[in-house]
Parts: structure tokens; sequence; C-alpha cells
């Protein structure tokens, strides 16, 4: 399966044909039975200009029956012209095959073989043959033609260049999808609504979490800004961290009193919390390494006394 | 330009937005959740920090703590909005010890603390708020 490219399976169009082998899609080797061709030598340039010209070339030698579309080719110093009635083939496929426009890839001219048909004529049916007469691609009976070796079209042959079909309803053949493009797209797109789905799922979670928040935030609105919400911690964390110090600081002095050392004193002065202790002398240096071990500042006022600070800040 | 291959190359580029999409989501609640943990977590500690010290009910635990002393060792108690200042006299070391505990437990702030032994009692001059 080749989604992506435009070559359909070549076939020779004449009208002798019957059927058609399965494909998907067909590229037509137009015969001569199904376009009128015309060489002339315009002074033109470009392609555009010329396809302009065409109708009015092949005014004259075109029925009347149809509706044409027009392509041109250049050839050597003039423009090959073409001419063919999209009803016409898409009536015959109808009838002889019952293939759709849709299935109508890209169209060449017979003329196009020329250089093939040069050398060997083109077999068409056990009767007819494809030919060069008078530079034209013509279809002949076989029993016209010198010689009986004859060549079979297939993908070698295929022309450099090809032309798009145009159908003769509005939408050409490139506007219809192919079923494996509509399944394939529809895979993709599958997987692409299943991550959807999975970011959708990620923003739901995400709202979930803001709702946690908010639940909280409903006790203590002013909560809710992060600048008031500072402001209270800091104040009430300043308040802590000094409490938790005098606390801290009141249990470890009191592991320094016994009744060999007694509480004398015991003071806040500014960020220091102070205690004096009357101690037994022969138990000043036991409290003393207590007070040390405890990180506390000690001095000694006297023989008896022990002065120990702590810090509140 | 082939139908098709319009079709495909809409089809893939819708697959990698919302591959975007949900990439750009998985990385939104990632960092929001860690944001919004972190949120709720100061959120609650800030809560539990203004529920300790904004003083509910910390008037009446104060002054049960000063009714149960006896009253006339008792010179100074005036408690009133959030702020108590309290001097006591002639207190045991039991009772001081006790006294202390009993307000070091409570959520109030001491601005002014002063323990002075006199012999085998003790004075206490506290000025505490909350």
């Amino acid at each position: 399966m080749n989604l992506l490219s435009s070559d359909g399976k070549l076939i020779l169009l004449h009208r002798g044909l019957k059927s058609l082998p399965r494909a998907s899609r067909y590229d037509f080797v137009l015969s001569p039975q199904f376009y009128i061709s015309k060489r002339e030598s315009l002074p033109v340039k470009y392609a555009f200009q010329a396809k302009k010209l065409a109708p009015s070339i092949l005014e004259d030698i075109l029925p009347t029956d149809y509706n044409y579309e027009y392509v041109v080719e250049k050839d050597g110093d003039g423009w090959m012209f073409f001419a063919y009635a999209p009803k016409e083939i898409e009536d015959f496929l109808k009838v002889c095959c019952s293939k759709s426009p849709e299935k109508i890839g890209k169209i060449y001219f017979a003329d196009q073989l020329a250089k093939v048909l040069k050398k060997v004529p083109l077999g068409i049916d056990e009767q007819n043959a494809l030919t060069l007469i008078d530079n034209k691609a013509t279809i002949v009976p076989r029993s016209m033609i010198d010689g009986d070796k004859f060549a079979k079209l297939s993908s070698k042959l295929r022309p450099k260049i090809g032309y798009r079909f145009r159908t003769s309803s509005k939408g050409s053949s490139d506007s219809k999808l192919s079923k494996e493009v509509i399944v394939l797209s529809s895979l993709i797109a599958l997987l692409a609504l299943a991550f959807i789905f999975d970011g959708l799922n990620y923003k739901k979670a995400i709202a979930k979490e803001r709702d946690k928040l908010s639940v909280i935030l409903e006790e203590s609105p002013a909560l809710a800004s992060k600048l008031t919400r500072d402001s209270i911690k800091s104040k009430y964390q300043n308040i802590e961290n000094r409490e938790r110090k005098i606390r801290n600081l009141l249990n470890k002095y009191s592991k320094l009193t016994s009744k060999k050392s007694i509480l004398d004193k015991l003071e806040i002065s500014g960020d220091k919390l102070i205690a004096q202790f009357n101690v037994v002398p022969n138990e000043i240096s036991r409290v003393e390494s207590i007070a040390k071990s405890d990180n506390l500042k000690v001095s000694r006022v006297n023989n008896s006394l022990l002065r120990v600070e702590g810090s509140i800040r | 330009m082939n139908k098709n291959l319009i079709a495909l190359a809409a089809a893939t580029l819708f697959l990698i937005i919302s591959i975007l999409f949900s990439y750009s989501q998985k990385s939104n609640l990632e960092v929001e959740s860690v944001k919004i943990a972190k949120d709720i977590k100061e959120v609650k500690y800030t809560q539990e920090l203004k529920n300790l010290w904004k003083g509910k009910g910390t008037k009446r635990k104060v002054e049960s703590v000063i009714n149960s002393i006896v009253a006339s060792k008792i010179e100074r108690s005036n408690i009133k909005r959030g702020k108590a200042d309290i001097k006591l006299n002639a207190m045991s070391d039991k009772e001081i010890n006790r006294v202390l505990t009993k307000l070091a437990m409570l959520p109030i702030s001491f601005k002014r603390l002063q323990i002075v032994r006199s012999g085998d009692e003790f004075i206490l001059e506290c000025l505490c708020v909350w």
C-alpha cells in the first residue's frame, strides 16, 4: 500500500477495452480515440499562454458533443495541443468497466509514446495496434503493420509528464480521499484524542489540587495572599522562636538546680535570660560543666555564685 | 496538492499538537503539585502558628494559674486585654517551680520575668502578653 504515491496502474484506454484489473487508482494512456491533438508553431514562450490559445486552435476540429479540457506540451520549436472530453472518458469507463471517475489518477496521451512507437508498435488487442503514422499516434489493424513484434504497455513506458484528470463534475479526482488514508487519518486522530483526553485528565488533576488549597483557605481567606501569609507567619514565628528559647532555657536552668545548687536570681535582660545560682563550692565545677555542655555562657561571680546566660534571640 | 497528503498531514499535526498539549499539562501538573503542596504546608503552618499564639482562652488559663496560689502571696495580679502583670511573694521553691512550669506551658510571651530569692522564699514578677 503506497498512500502518498500519485502513480496508479498504467492502462491504455481504447474503445475495445472490456475490463480493468483491480487497482485503487488508474493512470490512463489515452488512445487517439479519446483525444484530439494538433501541432502548431506559435510565438509564445510559456505553457500558460499556449493553453489560453488552445480552444481557438482546436476549435475547428473538435466535435461539439462535450466540454473539453486542454493540455499543451512544448514540442521542439512549436507546441502540441491536446483536447479531451472528461465526460466521454467517464461515460466509457462506467459502461465498460463500472469504474467511477474518482479512480482516475493521471492521464497521458498516446502521442507522448512517439519515441517508443517509432521503434515498435504497441499491441492493443488481438486485432489492433498503436503505431505512428505521419508522426501521430494512430490505431491501425495489426494486419497493416509489417512484422509481428508488438510492445506491451508497462510502467517502464510511462511518459515523463502526466496530467491530472479533470473530472466533468466539480471535484477533481484529487479531492477524493482514499479509504486507506481515511482509516489511517482516523487512527491518528483517535490517538491524538487519547492524548487530549490524557492532557485533560492532567488539567483536572491540577484543578483538584487547587481545590484542596481552596478548602484550606476557606477557613482563613486572608492567608490566600502570599504577602499577608508571610507577614502573619513572620510575626508569629518571631514570637514562637523567642518563647521556645525561653522555655528551653528554663528547662536547662532547672537541670542545674539541686539541694547544693539553688537558684538565686533569674531575669530576662534584653535578649538574654540570665540566672544566678548559689552553689556549694565543691559542686561549682560540676554545675559549670553541665551548663557549658548545654551551650550556656557561664561565669563565676565568686566562689559560690555562678552566673549563667542564654540567648533568647 | 494531494488531498490524501493534506489529510495525513492534518491528522499528524493534530497528533503532534495533542501530544504537546498532553505533555505541557503533565509538566504543569508536576510544577503546580509542588507549588500547591508548598502553599498548603505554608498555610497550615501559618494557621497553626496563628491559632497557637493568638491567645484564644489564654486569659482564663492564666487566671486559673494565679487562682491556684494562696491569695496572701499575690501582691499584684492585673490580668486584662491580653496582658498579665503579676507579682508573687513568699513563694516556696516547689510553688515557684509549679507556677513557672504552668505559665511556660501557656502560649504567652514573657515581656518581663524576674525571680529573686530571699532566704528560703522567692519573689516572682512577670509581665506576660498574648
